[in-house]
């Protein structure tokens, strides 16, 4: 627990010092993920049809902020485009989230174009979910699916409906068992991880930047740790290297 | 405008309500009497989230209900949807109140017993209006005769006409085809890994290899015999598979962490 405590506090100060680097100074590795959310797009707009947004059963939190700023990229791609966009969701907080970002950030009503958006509450219940998904892809005849978020058993069950109807598909999640489907299914995947760096790469902003490179500095962080973790245990049998910093301070937890 | 800095404002105090609550020891906990306070926050943001259902519901209606009055393609779905929904909604809500009801006034007359009928009408007037006008003299056999009458009330409801409407909705329709759906899914991985296990790189030949010796190591009596296959199997789901698991769930974290962070500073904004 106080690991957990001083692994907070260690992520806030480099978040803080991050802040201050200039983002110009920030140089982000080209993720091929990018190329194709571009590319579903593209796709949808040459052939008419329209393009499917899914964030899965993701809930309001981190992940859904990393997944709706993709989101907001890809609507104001498909705006300039004339792509119906359509977006089936479990979560009615996110609905009002979507709605607000779509209206607010993106513009479609103010420029006239508000019959391009579809957001659609299916239900919260998974499966019911998953069969309202596969209705409503298989009706519009959507050209691509990005599929990002937290997904669960119903991935595969999302990713074949695409598949089968031969549309472009990005899959991402950061549930590494439904990374597998996605691979088999998917053009593109996007990795766990690189939701966030997704959203950081697509909008060339300041916060996201630097939470991109913080967030890369604490992986490091992890990583000396856990190699020092790994020496420490073997060796645990040879020296007396055990302490414990909680009884160090004398808390309890 | 302000009410975005009071979004914030909120959002870093609650924020940091539960990360104080969550890293603090046993011993603040108590001093500050966090265990007291810890279910009014809860209670509230529950409070908070209920709302939300509210939003679901009513872009339902709007969605679906644009589509029966329009009389658009597929209009009858929407109005099997929403008809349903509001059948299953009174259904749960009736058998629910009635039963709580019931019980109310049941959970009344057992209080009886250690108190008296005017300290227990002063809190709960309308159940003391209910039992009143049933037993006004409130002697024990007509108390236990009521008593008895609600409990055959309540077994009744519960097979009466209007739980059996919501039974056959949600555990006859709802279930089995969740269920269905689910069941789906094997057919869905057997395509699925039909195009994923054709080789047609060095990795895919790995990809492959691997995904044999996992599944004739789970599955196969003979190979199963050959304890060096068996090794392999373990090592491959147990070291490799595992390390990549653990890879991408870490990165994940690290990345929800610091996005959480931002959000809890109130410097998220969506573009």
């Amino acid at each position: 627990m106080l690991f957990s405590l001083v692994f907070f506090c260690f992520s806030l100060v480099v978040f803080w010092l991050v802040l201050r680097v200039d983002p110009e100074k920030i140089s982000v590795r080209k993720l091929s993920s990018v190329d194709s959310v571009y590319e579903s797009v593209e796709i949808a707009a040459e052939s008419g049809r329209p393009i499917i947004f899914c964030s899965g059963l993701t809930g309001v939190g981190p992940l859904l902020y990393a997944v709706y700023a993709v989101l907001a990229k890809v609507a104001k791609l498909a705006k300039n485009l004339d792509v119906k966009i359509i977006l089936p969701q479990n979560n009615p907080v996110a609905i009002a989230l979507a709605e607000r970002l779509l209206e607010e950030q993106v513009g479609f009503k103010s420029a006239g174009k508000g019959d391009l958006v579809s957001i659609a509450f299916l239900s919260e219940e998974q499966f019911a979910y998953a069969s309202g998904y596969i209705g409503l892809a298989r009706r519009e005849n959507v050209a691509a699916a990005i599929l990002l978020g937290a997904f669960a058993g119903e991935a595969l069950i999302l990713a074949e409906v695409g598949k089968t109807q031969g549309a472009f598909q990005v899959g991402g999640s950061i549930n590494p068992e439904q990374l597998a489907f996605f691979i088999a299914t998917c053009d593109d995947v996007v990795l766990g991880e690189e939701i966030y760096a997704l959203s950081g790469y697509l909008n060339q902003d300041k916060v996201l930047r630097a939470n991109l490179l913080s967030s890369d500095i604490l992986k490091v962080a992890l990583l000396v740790l856990i190699i020092l973790g790994s020496a420490v245990a073997s060796f645990a049998g040879y020296f007396d290297l055990s302490f414990s910093l909680a009884q160090l301070l004398d808390l309890k937890y | 405008m302000l009410a975005q800095y009071l979004l914030r404002f909120l959002a870093f105090i609650f924020g940091g309500y539960f990360v104080f609550e969550f890293f603090s020891p046993q011993s603040w906990k108590e001093s500050l009497q966090l265990e007291k306070i810890n279910p009014v926050v809860l209670n509230a943001l529950t409070t908070v989230s209920a709302f939300a259902v509210g939003l679901g519901v009513i872009n339902l209606f709007i969605t679906h209900g644009k589509r029966v009055f329009g009389l658009y393609r597929r209009w009858f779905f929407s109005l099997v949807l929403l008809s349903s929904f509001l059948i299953t909604t009174f259904c749960g809500f009736y058998s629910f109140v009635y039963i709580e009801s019931r019980n109310l006034q049941i959970k009344f007359l057992e209080a009886l017993e250690t108190n008296s009928f005017e300290v227990l009408s002063i809190k709960h007037p309308s159940i003391a209006r209910k039992i009143f006008l049933a037993c006004p003299i409130q002697d024990s056999s007509c108390l236990q005769i009521l008593k008895d009458q609600l409990n055959r009330e309540i077994e009744q409801s519960k097979s009466g006409l209007v739980s059996n409407i919501f039974k056959v909705l949600s555990e006859g329709l709802l279930f089995p085809l969740g269920a269905a759906m689910f069941s789906l899914l094997a057919f869905y991985i057997a395509s699925a890994s039909y195009r994923a296990f054709r080789f047609r790189s060095l990795f895919g030949l790995v990809l492959l290899a691997s995904a044999l010796i996992v599944i004739l190591g789970q599955n196969s009596l003979w190979l199963s015999q050959f304890e060096f296959f068996l090794d392999l199997r373990a090592w491959l789901l147990n070291n490799v598979s595992m390390a990549a698991f653990r890879a991408i769930t870490f990165g994940a974290l690290i990345g929800g962490l610091i996005l959480a962070i931002r959000i809890w500073l109130g410097m998220e904004k969506l573009k």
